[in-house]
């Protein structure tokens, strides 16, 4: 039915289709997804984009005619398909198509799901305008996510370096360093002859104390006595009258005290009613007992032991100088994902010649996450339809659209935010890729494995 | 210049040195002795590849040091499969090309591995890649025999075989990549909810796959007549495929979903 003639001027056409598209493809790799998409699905684009479909379609015909090898034939079916399907799918497609429409008419957008509230609107990409609204709700019934353990991982070391000018009374930071740290491995901190040595790391360790906390009254410039800072202590005052009793320590509370704790107190003064009042440590309270000022007093840790509950590491530090070692301990709070020991060192050789302080930190590494995921229920006229989990890479399919685990709130988890694409032309696009493949592997295996006889003929075929 | 003075990445350096005495020995008509110390390199690689994957708890095939150790491996396994055939046997280049794959991972890139981000833990990532690589291979296979094609002053018959030498190690490579488009393109759409995001990398694996078409329909279009303006296709869709690999990955230029840089 076509002649040679038409077999060759389609090889032609083909080859210049194919070579516009690649340099199209890449000048678009240096736009950027948004702008390369704009351009691609731009109406010239279209015309494009059809003449391709027709040549692929046109070139399984003529191609078979010519006598090429099953595969190339193939392959063009494949790419007609993929092809097809993508326009099948595409945003331009969805207002002609009814049965789209009937699905909600949606191609593709984000939906917002707050924990337990149903949610069938989707957005547009700047997730603010609303992109269409769905036949069906969905309810967002738990979020989570899961990090790598940490545990494996050592935490890192920060120093800060500053230089006192104590006749000023200036600090400069002269250095930021961030050493590779190992056990025993000493690190000098440049023009201050000053040696870093990390001598001990606990994995999971645990603050050890020498003394407890206590509770302080400091009266004036005289006596000042204390009590256990234990729930239940108590003490009764001579003058001015009163009674301080200890109801609780409230631990890792929000406050961003040192101790990570607050106390409550219940204060009865000279037969009044007694008050409640909560006082953080390292602060002194002049107004609840009068004359007197509370002092809640968490002493740091001396030290650390290992405990393999914990989760958090310590770190014994040396710094040395001049023959001379001091060691201190850097151990982080459970409220903090770092530890912080600041120490001062006499720099160069003559006294008077410089104040260095060091700032040392122990820092968390960063948290990867390793999968975030949300349970999810769809509900359709009141009921419940189906429940999902939806991880990345773990879509929920219903009702002709895909759902996918876009982002979340990484602040308190109370939302997270969901990917709607439908699934239009996909089944399409898929059994594209499969008869593409297909297609090239018998052509290319073909080529590869070629006997020598009948190379003659192959050659004139050429492909 | 990143040294691997540790075990067992450190190992790539013997790898790279087998498969550099294998060249040599090529050279010096000592096949059998070349032979062995090739196939001794691929199992160096081999020792590296498998135990990193232990240490790392995935497949190492994520990150520049990772690819070019794979892809440098899998020369080998393609030597092996062109050896039988007549016409794509090329013992001298596949070692040449085999140490100048493991260059980069030797003393270029950084062999610190990433824990792998939500988005790429997916069954697909290792096929995707593998069928890359392996492409890769053959590709480059065939760019080696379009460029000693095209700058070599003999015509006639010697010039023709090594042409149908490119075009059937590039017939081996295209299904391969084609695969790894494809992979790509279905694990796009489970990860990313499309198939086609049009980010720098997808595009410019469309391009080495067009590259192909265009140097496949023109041959096909000329009938094969002009062999050095085939072999310069060739070569032109290897340097689309080095953009591919080495560009994306590292460069500014092309931010996206693809980025292993940082």
């Amino acid at each position: 039915m076509f002649s040679k003639n038409s077999s060759e001027i389609f090889k032609w056409a083909f080859l210049s289709i194919a070579a516009l598209f690649l340099v199209l493809s890449v000048a678009a790799a240096f736009l950027g997804a948004e702008r390369a998409e704009s351009f691609f699905t731009s109406p010239v684009m279209v015309v494009l984009w059809a003449v391709f479909i027709l040549a692929s379609a046109l070139g399984a015909a003529l191609l078979k005619s010519s006598g090429a090898h099953p595969g190339v034939i193939v392959m063009h079916v494949g790419l007609y398909l993929v092809l097809s399907g993508a326009v099948v799918g595409s945003e331009r497609a969805r207002f002609l198509s009814d049965r789209f429409r009937e699905a909600g008419g949606i191609h593709s957008g984000y939906m917002l799901l707050r924990k337990g509230e149903p949610e069938s609107l989707v957005m547009d990409d700047d997730v603010i305008t609303p992109a269409g609204e769905l036949p069906f709700s969905l309810r967002l019934e738990e979020f989570r996510v899961e990090y790598y353990e940490p545990e494996d991982e050592n935490w890192r070391l920060w120093v800060e370096v500053y230089e006192i000018c104590e006749r000023e009374g200036r600090q400069r930071l002269r250095f930021l360093l961030n050493p590779d740290w190992e056990k025993n491995k000493e690190f000098s901190v440049p023009g201050t002859g000053i040696i870093i040595k990390a001598v001990e790391y606990i994995q999971r360790a645990r603050p050890v104390y020498e003394r407890a906390p206590e509770l302080w009254f400091v009266c004036g410039s005289s006596e000042s006595f204390s009590i256990p800072a234990e729930a239940g202590s108590e003490i009764e005052l001579e003058s001015p009258r009163a009674r301080v009793r200890i109801n609780d320590i409230l631990e890792n509370s929000a406050a961003t005290s040192p101790g990570g704790s607050r106390m409550e107190i219940e204060v009865e003064r000279g037969g009044a009613a007694a008050g409640i009042f909560h006082i953080a440590p390292g602060y002194d309270y002049a107004g609840i007992v009068e004359g007197l000022k509370l002092r809640y007093v968490v002493p740091g840790p001396s030290g650390a032991k290992r405990d393999g509950d914990s989760e958090r590491p310590a770190m014994r530090i040396a710094y040395i100088r001049g023959g001379e070692s001091e060691e201190k301990w850097l151990i982080p709070p459970s409220n903090r994902p770092y530890a912080l020991n600041v120490s001062e060192h006499q720099a160069g050789d003559e006294a008077g010649e410089g104040l260095i302080r060091l700032n040392t930190y122990l820092v968390e590494p960063e948290r990867r996450a390793r999968s975030y995921k949300s349970k999810v229920a769809v509900e359709e006229n009141g009921e419940e339809v189906k429940r999902k989990v939806i991880r990345v890479n773990e879509p929920l399919y219903y009702g002709g659209y895909h759902f996918y685990q876009d982002s979340y709130d990484t602040e308190s988890g109370l939302f997270t935010v969901l990917y709607v694409r439908s699934s239009a032309g996909l089944k399409i696009v898929y059994a594209g890729f499969i008869v593409l493949c297909a297609g090239a592997f018998l052509w290319g295996r073909a080529g590869f494995i070629k006997q020598n006889k009948g190379a003659g003929r192959r050659a004139r075929r050429g492909a | 210049m990143e040294f691997k003075f540790y075990f067992p990445e450190g190992i790539i350096y013997v790898a790279m040195a087998m498969y550099f005495s294998a060249f040599v020995l090529f050279v010096a008509n000592r096949k059998k002795t070349g032979r062995l110390l090739f196939a001794l390199g691929f199992a160096c690689a081999l020792i590296v590849f498998a135990w990193r994957w232990l240490e790392v708890s995935r497949l190492p095939m994520r990150g520049m040091f990772e690819v070019f150790l794979v892809t440098g491996a899998l020369v080998y396994p393609v030597h092996l499969a062109c050896r039988s055939l007549p016409g794509v046997d090329s013992e001298k280049l596949d070692a040449a090309l085999g140490f100048m794959l493991f260059f980069p991972a030797g003393f270029v890139f950084t062999a610190e591995a990433g824990k792998l981000p939500p988005a790429l833990r997916h069954w697909v990532f290792g096929p995707h890649v593998s069928f890359y690589l392996l492409g890769y291979v053959f590709m480059f296979k065939a760019g080696f025999a379009a460029a000693l094609q095209f700058f070599s002053p003999t015509g006639g018959r010697a010039a023709a075989a090594r042409e149908e030498t490119t075009c059937r190690l590039a017939r081996a490579g295209f299904p391969l990549l084609t695969a790894g488009l494809v992979l790509g393109s279905y694990w796009g759409k489970k990860a990313w909810g499309d198939y086609w995001n049009w980010d720098p990398k997808e595009m410019w694996g469309l391009a080495i796959a067009l590259s192909y078409v265009v140097y496949f329909y023109f041959r096909s279009a000329t009938g094969n007549r002009f062999h050095r303006a085939n072999s310069a296709l060739a070569m032109f869709a290897c340097a689309v495929i080095l953009c591919t690999l080495l560009l994306t990955n590292l460069s500014r230029l092309f931010p996206g979903l693809h980025s292993y840089a940082h």
